[in-house]
């Protein structure tokens, strides 16, 4: 596959992975006048703002206790224009409608997910730009970044574990499983505490993710790897209900592809 | 004072990717009836909050799973409102009823509450941490009262 190919992919998966969190979104904001109402941007109402802090406030204000739907709306339409067309200024105001739409929530809705959506969105604006100024450099640099992000997403997740007493005895999933707020299905807890079997997993996830960026680069045709990965986010969502992370990091693989079949001279 | 205000907005573009790095201590809620109009319901005894669907997970759940994500983003809303806590300082400290992110908690357990017992006309809650003794490897958790709000009534605008 060439530049504009993979570009051309990550494009719909992105344009699909926004859609979905859209629709989503309609969905949980019919419900935010009863739950979660007040945007968390701010702590507390200070009483001696300045001009321009109480100018902004009246902006989000507005926005969120008015125009939600109607910036959600806003991000629907862009994201089919971007479907059909990829240009910078389409994601560019993707880009900004995210932001906004995470802002009503402190920065992130849904964590992980929002941070990989933003990751794609700004190296498909790099490339944009690239393009109209004709760069080559620009515009690789634009995909590189989405595969560098996505390795270290697994990667940097992977060593953390890895450095964790808890996670290699296999300590660390059980609890999570067994006492976080995930909806996690009871077969699956009463199997985790199961020593061997909570140690296996933690193992596999602890290989996956620390190995991933070698194996990426060694065997060069990275499509199984790609498979085992999203396989790993399918069993994730079924676990953990985090359907979200799916979408947002299956956007990041055509990049992933892309880095793993170029050869670097070091 | 604008830059405080703003910075949030840029959250997403700076990722850490440290998920997991430290197994963090799970805020737990739970609730009592202290008066309904049905007497029944009344109780000392405390019980979980456990916002979930309880729905199966399926293959179309994948595309469009609104509710599981909302519930998602009031554990991390309750994430917010024990930092907000523990930010501040000494002199706001009684302002904990203010805080945007203790009045959208408080919104989902009266919705939960009424939703599972419809006549309850007042209720208390409290926060708890389950923390972990990970040194000797406790399976048992700790558990720490970090909130406590007695009288929250549906009443109440």
């Amino acid at each position: 596959m060439n530049l504009e190919e993979i570009v051309r992919l990550t494009r719909y998966l992105l344009s699909i992975s926004i859609l979905i969190q859209s629709f989503e979104m309609i969905q949980i904001s019919n419900k935010l006048n009863d739950l979660l109402l007040l945007p968390l941007y701010q702590n507390l109402k200070i009483d001696n703002q300045n001009f321009w802090a109480q100018k902004i406030q009246h902006f989000f204000d507005l926005l969120y206790k008015k125009y939600f739907k109607f910036l959600i709306y806003t991000q629907i339409l862009i994201s089919l224009a971007f479907l059909c067309q990829g240009n910078s200024v389409f994601v560019f105001l993707l880009l900004l409608c995210h932001l906004l739409i995470n802002f009503r929530f402190k920065g992130s809705f849904n964590g992980g997910s929002d941070y990989m959506t933003s990751i794609v969105m700004t190296g498909l604006f790099i490339y944009y730009l690239g393009q109209s100024k004709e760069t080559l450099l620009t515009t690789q640099f634009g995909i590189y970044y989405i595969g560098i992000q996505s390795i270290l997403s697994y990667f940097i997740a992977g060593i953390v574990k890895l450095k964790q007493k808890e996670w290699r005895n296999g300590t660390a999933l059980k609890y999570i499983c067994m006492y976080s707020n995930y909806t996690v299905p009871p077969w699956f807890i009463e199997i985790i505490q199961i020593k061997t079997f909570s140690c296996f997993l933690s193992w596999i996830v602890i290989l996956l993710e620390c190995l991933m960026p070698i194996v990426l680069f060694l065997i060069g045709n990275s499509v199984y790897l790609l498979i085992s990965l999203f396989i790993f986010h399918i069993i994730n969502y079924f676990l953990f209900g985090i359907n979200r992370f799916v979408f947002a990091w299956l956007a990041s693989y055509p990049a992933l592809f892309y880095l793993s079949n170029r050869n670097f001279s070091f | 004072m604008i830059f405080q205000i703003i910075l949030p907005l840029f959250r997403t573009l700076l990722p850490s990717w440290r998920f997991f790095e430290r197994l963090t201590p799970f805020p737990k809620i739970y609730y009592k009836i202290i008066e309904a109009k049905d007497q029944q319901i009344i109780s000392n005894e405390w019980q979980l909050l456990n916002p979930n669907n309880s729905k199966k997970r399926t293959i179309g759940k994948l595309f469009y799973n609104p509710e599981e994500n909302l519930i998602l983003a009031f554990w991390t809303q309750v994430e917010h409102l024990l930092n907000d806590i523990s930010s501040l300082n000494s002199t706001d400290s009684h302002r904990i009823y203010e805080l945007n992110s203790y009045i959208n908690v408080l919104s989902v357990i009266k919705n939960e509450v009424k939703l599972k017992f419809p006549s309850c006309i007042s209720f208390d809650f409290k926060i708890e941490i389950i923390h972990f003794d990970l040194s000797s490897n406790q399976v048992m958790p700790q558990n720490l009262q970090v909130l406590y709000s007695s009288g929250v009534s549906f009443n109440e605008s």
